[in-house]
């Protein structure tokens, strides 16, 4: 929670102790008043900042679009070593313009559309390169991408490209098995083992570097997200597609192996969300404990069922899904007044 | 936690494109042979030239890069695992290996002569032969896409060792390439061919897929009324570290459309 989050459900939870008949002193609340006033004096109006979210995130994605298009419009009549030059001084001079944007305007909004062009102008780099030279694909090039993003959200506290680095360097991490054994792009990412394992390590990453996340909140959270995804995501492949794992088994015993652990796993996830009160953790582990259920009901009873039996078997399903959420929602109430 | 230096993100930049450019480099100072090939091998890909200027080529084949019936000695020697209760290897029959392939002019030039022999036979027929005009034409228009479209370009081999294929076909014209194997059992999971065992099918797809032709030589395969009847030739070398680039083009005119 923000601390102007923190502030208006404070301000909030004070009118409704108005409304009960319990007010503080005048004078403490005219302190508390003007202490928030000169903690937020000149702070954008916190509606305003989620537009302004949207407006750098559509800007930047078109902007970065744009940088892209520009090249493949003109390269074909560019000289290979102006051609180099262009791709590699491009990521450079946007960097530039993400310090200069960041000194300029502190919330970062136009520092973030600039960091991730500067983001897809490093992906166009290596992935032109590739080309020109008739270079094999690999998948190290997913690492540079990784670091770069993962370096500049550190470095100016840019979201965007920081999520963007956390996936470029998971996708490195799950390809790396496949690399090992010679595989080659994408084959490299059909390992749903692979995704799943990486993902568990994003999402247990923020635990075991309890002193990093403490100061690095943000971090954390991108971490779990992408963890969470990439963990359900292969899990959920593994699931559909046996033939996908390394376990040495039938596809329909891994299938139904994998199926077990998805509803484990699920369950897990959301009783860790509940219990350190990381609501994305517990609403994440929920939708992918729904999905799998979805997918279990369809199997067993579409075929079987006739369809307006199938479909009030899922509305049932979806308010159970209901209650179940409103029980987690107290639990996570009722440890947070505790 | 401390912030990084403002450097980093930069020296990422610089060191991670350092490190293909140097692989080039390296590549550059020695060969391992060269092949030309022709507008029939290395066709010119689509794309919409108001968004894309760059010219690639694609590999076109007289057969597809395929080996049929191959036994599974020749798959596990592969390093493929291919599970016996399934007809796809899966992700397990995916791997990179190298192949040879090579220029089939006999068979091209048979196939070409018999197309001339017919166009030949067509224009003797006497002229009040009602047919006779028909015939000119079709066997034209087939000696043309003979002529343009009609690959020489064969896979001759597949195998780990990039330099022991390359000795194989020493004082032949080859080129080693790297390739992407996708294997498949050729018969039912538990057919066995005159006792031989399960045989496969393993499909071979060069890397990369498409060459890239700088901007001084894609001039000479460039034509405002597009690029599928340009006639040229191209010399592909593979360099130190088995990476392909195209070193020369020549072009040779562009063949006009058959008038009505």
């Amino acid at each position: 929670m923000t601390r102007e989050q923190q502030v208006l459900a404070f301000k909030a939870e004070l009118l409704q102790l108005a409304k009960e008949g319990i007010t503080l002193e005048p004078e403490t609340l005219d302190r508390i008043r003007a202490h928030h006033s000169a903690l937020f004096a000149g702070e954008p109006d916190d509606r305003l900042s989620l537009a302004m979210r949207l407006a750098s995130f559509v800007g930047a994605v078109a902007l970065s679009a744009a940088i892209v298009t520009l090249f493949y419009r003109f390269w074909g009549s560019i000289a290979v070593p102006v051609q180099v030059g262009i791709l590699v001084a491009g990521p450079i001079l946007l960097v530039g313009v993400t310090h200069l944007l960041k000194e300029w305007e502190r919330s970062g909004y136009f520092a973030t559309l600039a960091a991730l062009a500067a983001f897809s102008a490093f992906v166009l780099d290596l992935s032109v390169i590739g080309t020109i030279y008739n270079l094999p694909p690999t998948p190290h090039a997913f690492l540079a991408w990784g670091a770069f993003g993962l370096l500049l959200g550190w470095q100016y506290g840019l979201r965007l490209p920081h999520f963007a680095g956390l996936v470029a360097l998971g996708l490195w991490i799950s390809a790396l098995p496949g690399h090992l054994r010679s595989e080659e792009l994408p084959d490299l990412w059909g390992r749903g083992e692979a995704m799943a394992v990486t993902g568990a390590l994003f999402l247990l990453t923020p635990l075991v570097a309890k002193e990093l996340t403490k100061e690095w909140e943000w971090q954390a959270f991108d971490l779990r997200i992408v963890g969470m995804v990439g963990l359900f995501v292969g899990i959920f492949i593994l699931c559909v597609e046996g033939s996908q794992s390394w376990l040495p088994m039938a596809d329909s015993w891994v299938e139904a192996l994998y199926q077990v652990v998805g509803f484990l796993v699920g369950g897990v996830v959301v009783a860790w969300g509940v219990r350190d009160r990381l609501p994305h953790l517990a609403n994440g582990g929920m939708i992918f404990l729904t999905i799998m259920v979805l997918m279990k009901a369809t199997n067993w009873w579409w075929d079987l069922l006739p369809r307006w039996v199938f479909f009030l078997i899922l509305a049932g399903i979806a308010i159970g899904v209901m209650f179940v959420l409103r029980r987690i929602r107290d639990a996570m109430t009722a440890r947070r007044v505790a | 936690m401390m912030k990084p230096a403002w450097g980093l993100p930069i020296a990422v930049v610089l060191v991670a494109s350092a490190v293909p450019l140097s692989q080039v480099l390296r590549d550059r100072g020695g060969e391992r042979g060269s092949l030309t090939l022709s507008h029939r091998e290395l066709m010119v890909q689509w794309r919409d030239r108001d968004e894309n200027s760059g010219v690639l080529l694609g590999w076109r084949w007289q057969t597809p890069p395929t080996l049929d019936s191959v036994p599974e000695p020749f798959v596990a020697d592969l390093g493929i695992k291919c599970p016996r209760s399934s007809y796809s290897c899966d992700s397990r029959g995916r791997r990179r290996a190298w192949i040879v392939v090579t220029l089939d002019q006999e068979a091209w030039q048979r196939t070409r002569d018999t197309a001339r022999a017919r166009f030949d036979s067509a224009f003797a027929l006497p002229e009040r032969d009602s047919t006779r005009r028909g015939q000119v034409r079709l066997a034209q228009e087939q000696l043309e896409y003979i002529d343009l479209y009609t690959s020489r370009l064969r896979m001759v081999g597949v195998g780990l060792d990039p330099a022991g294929l390359a000795a194989e076909w020493e004082g032949r014209p080859h080129l080693v390439l790297a390739a992407r194997l996708r294997t498949s059992r050729t018969g039912g999971p538990r057919d066995t061919v005159g006792g031989l065992g399960p045989l496969y099918t393993i499909h071979a797809e060069p890397l990369p897929a498409q060459v890239y032709v700088p901007a001084r030589m894609a001039r000479e395969i460039e034509d405002s009324s597009g690029m599928d009847r340009a006639k040229f030739e191209v010399t592909m070398t593979i360099g130190r570290s088995w990476l392909p680039r195209v070193d020369r083009v020549e072009g040779q005119g562009f063949v006009p459309y058959l008038p009505q």
